[in-house]
């Protein structure tokens, strides 16, 4: 018999609770009882697979999908997947999605007073290569204010969508800019506890990704569980 | 290298997540359909809800959202077959919404006896609670599963 790959729980202390009050959201959304910690069979060490028929090329440049340039800073934000041992995460399907430049979301449910873009639809997809790099071609989205207490703005961000080999791997985040003055009054980014933790979701100016006289470049690598070495890995 | 931390999918997941080709889930076999409401600990729908289904028998994914006018969802896969001897056959649920800064992970159990049985994972399962992960058989190869994220017959939720 084959031996399953060991994934290790530490890494679950990086994310936030459940119930995190000054997030209004949560507290009739968080469980009251605790979860019940299971061992990791089969069912969580599997998951789905995609391929280059779940995404085309195109999709991985939000400027592209109107009619004609959308309005704002264009923007490439790039980076790798990677697992807690540094390993690369190949062929792995990564989605984003965000507001537009005047901090509007493409969606019915958002009433935000800021003008909707022809031009951007606001949705991107595309496989991490050998390597584990992804890269997207945008527009830096805007801030926007939201109900959850008198004068609340969400910083700047563009979500996240990652899975990784299996079940258990699975994340979706929320990647910010450096230096955004909104960062000390936002209580979803502050549901993680550690700071140290929280920088780990914040992108780096990266001048090299820059292309002159075209687009600023972001460089944001998103780290996702990783199993220790298997038996199998030490030889026998 | 330390994990990048989650956040939560918030109200707009619609616009990168939602696509047509996944609300069934491929596979051959019986069909049938499981359908649900995922409620807030008040019991009030929820309809920004993102549901993602693992069914790793037949190694078959599915994601939709809620409703947004009931809370209310409904899918189709082929009957899910045990893996192993102890092993109940099962389903992968993944929740996601405004509200939870994290995934919920629970099962979708279909064999009312199992709640009696070795599953490793039911069996660690307060017995009480063990209904909470059967779906109910509503006849014609229909199953219906609600979702309570808290309160009285709050789902049990796991960690993996």
């Amino acid at each position: 018999m084959s031996s399953l790959p060991v994934y290790s729980r530490e890494a679950l202390q990086a994310d936030p609770p459940y119930l995190h009050p000054p997030y209004a959201s949560t507290r009739l959304r968080s469980p009251r009882e605790p979860l019940v910690i299971v061992p990791h069979t089969l069912s969580e060490l599997s998951g789905p697979a995609f391929g280059h028929s779940d995404v085309r090329p195109e999709d991985a440049d939000l400027t592209a999908h109107g009619q004609g340039q959308p309005i704002g800073e264009r923007i490439i934000v790039h980076g790798r997947l990677l697992d807690e041992k540094g390993r690369a995460i190949p062929n792995s399907l990564v989605e984003v999605w965000q507001a537009n430049s005047t901090g509007r979301y493409r969606h019915a449910r958002d009433q935000h007073d800021a003008p909707l873009d022809p031009n951007f639809f606001g949705a991107g997809r595309c496989l991490t290569d050998a390597e584990g790099r992804y890269q997207f071609t945008t527009i830096r989205p805007g801030a926007y204010p939201w109900g959850n207490h008198p004068n609340a703005w969400r910083p700047a961000h563009i979500h996240f969508s990652l899975f990784g080999p299996c079940f258990l791997t699975r994340l979706v985040t929320q990647m910010y800019f450096p230096g955004d003055p909104l960062f000390p009054f936002d209580p979803i980014f502050h549901s993680v506890p550690d700071a140290k933790a929280r920088e780990r979701m914040i992108a780096r100016f990266d001048l090299q990704a820059t292309r002159p006289e075209w687009a600023l470049g972001f460089r944001f690598d998103i780290v996702l569980r990783g199993p220790e070495e298997t038996p199998m890995e030490h030889g026998r | 290298m330390s994990v990048t931390p989650s956040q939560t999918v918030g109200p707009y997941f619609q616009i990168g997540l939602i696509h047509e080709r996944w609300s069934s889930l491929a596979g051959n076999g019986e069909r049938i359909t499981i359908e649900g409401s995922v409620l807030d600990a008040e019991g009030v729908p929820v309809t920004d809800a993102m549901i993602e289904i693992w069914q790793p028998d037949n190694k078959a994914f599915g994601r939709f959202a809620t409703d947004p006018s009931t809370g209310r969802f409904a899918f189709e896969t082929s009957r899910p077959v045990s893996m192993g001897p102890d092993a109940a056959a099962h389903l992968c649920v993944g929740v996601f919404a405004r509200g939870l800064l994290k995934r919920l992970y629970t099962r979708i159990y279909f064999d009312p006896t199992a709640i009696n049985g070795n599953d490793p994972i039911l069996s660690l399962v307060p017995y009480a609670r063990r209904p909470t992960l059967v779906a109910v058989s509503t006849g014609d190869r229909r199953y219906r599963f609600d979702i309570r994220f808290a309160g009285e017959g709050e789902t049990v939720f796991l960690e993996c």
